[in-house]
């Protein structure tokens, strides 16, 4: 499975308890929603899908896997696709 | 049609200049055979037709104001309205057509100090921000809305500079307005939210955050990378009062607006 990382030329500006990202090679300026802020926050070290949905059903364990898991996919793909993160391996 | 929209800038002979120093990345605007041409050291601007004086004096003092910022550490420009309420300055962000402008001149016409409907310059390393006013003449839609109260067209009428079918362009003597160059502390930010089917004007708390989202579509400072803008953003945000105003009508809620920024201190 894909280990997913922060991509290193991406800045990171933090405004009370949100998240402003820039890409510096385009300059695009991304503000993250709470659960991209959280995937953000957790790709401080890589993870695969598994690990993340590990990770959130902790956080969030009235809510079903395969729901923490599509939503998950929903938003890795927003941030790869944004240039944001990328695969590692 | 440029000192229409500038009466009060000061114009000086290039070698007038107060230091003596050169100038070296100028404006130009050069006439062709079709249409008008404006180059900038800042940015790249269109071409404009022959015949759309408005429109190329309105981006020449773009660009003017553009290299005005470059040249300041902390300076910024923003596209909002500003009046004096209450001793600061109150800015009125939105997008277009929003009612900025509206907004703006609705207060001025009931005794605010009117600083800007469209365009001001930020000092971002003053605390608070220091706000200086560009003196530009305010524009308004034609026709004014049908809700526009009697003293508001009474006001237009009197301050009338130059009207075209669509747009009146006004002249604020000093005793509405602010001068080229006047500077007051600014004391809140309002995103101004226009829905037709609101009831009674609400005016409540805007987190940074969305803040931050707001005064980046309204940032000018094409001197500045994505990530300088993101700061100046941030820190303009973190720097004072943010409100948000859900209203229908700019007549309406311009009264419950100035009292709430007067507070208890209303003359």
């Amino acid at each position: 499975m894909s280990r997913f990382r922060r991509r290193p030329d991406i800045n990171e500006t933090p405004v009370e308890n949100e998240i402003f990202l820039i890409a510096d090679n385009s300059g695009d300026i991304y503000h993250l929603d709470q659960l991209a802020m959280s995937i953000w926050r957790a790709l401080d070290r890589p993870s695969d899908e598994d690990e993340l949905v590990e990770l959130f059903a902790q956080a969030f364990p009235d809510t079903p896997a395969e729901t923490l898991r599509r939503d998950l996919r929903t938003a890795l793909a927003t941030l790869k696709d944004g240039g944001l993160i990328e695969v590692c391996d | 049609m440029l000192f229409e929209l500038i009466p009060d800038w000061p114009c000086l002979p290039v070698d007038a200049a107060p230091d003596g120093a050169p100038i070296a990345a100028p404006i130009s605007v050069t006439k062709h055979a079709d249409h008008w041409h404006i180059s900038s050291p800042q940015f790249e601007l269109d071409e404009y037709d022959l015949d759309d004086g408005y429109m190329v004096a309105n981006s020449l003092v773009g660009a003017l104001i553009a290299a005005f910022v470059a040249q300041g550490r902390g300076l910024v420009s923003i596209h909002a309205g500003a009046v004096e309420i209450g001793g600061g300055l109150v800015l009125f962000l939105g997008n277009n057509r929003s009612g900025k402008s509206t907004f703006a001149t609705v207060l001025a016409a009931r005794g605010q100090r009117f600083f800007a409907d469209d365009r001001l310059v930020l000092d971002l390393d003053m605390v608070p921000p220091l706000c200086r006013s560009l003196a530009i003449a305010p524009k308004l839609r034609l026709p004014l809305p049908p809700e526009a109260d009697s003293p508001y067209r009474q006001f237009v009428a009197r301050n009338s500079r130059l009207t075209w079918a669509r747009m009146a362009v006004l002249r604020l003597n000093s005793d509405h307005a602010a001068g080229f160059g006047e500077t007051l502390p600014l004391k809140a930010i309002v995103q101004l939210c226009r829905c037709d089917q609101i009831g009674q004007p609400r005016l409540t708390p805007l987190a940074q955050p969305a803040m931050v989202r707001c005064l980046l579509e309204q940032l000018f400072a094409p001197h500045l990378s994505q990530r300088d803008e993101l700061s100046a953003c941030a820190k303009l945000a973190g720097a004072t009062d943010l409100w948000q105003l859900d209203y229908a009508s700019a007549f309406d809620a311009a009264d419950m607006v100035v009292d709430h920024f007067y507070g208890d201190a209303r003359p």
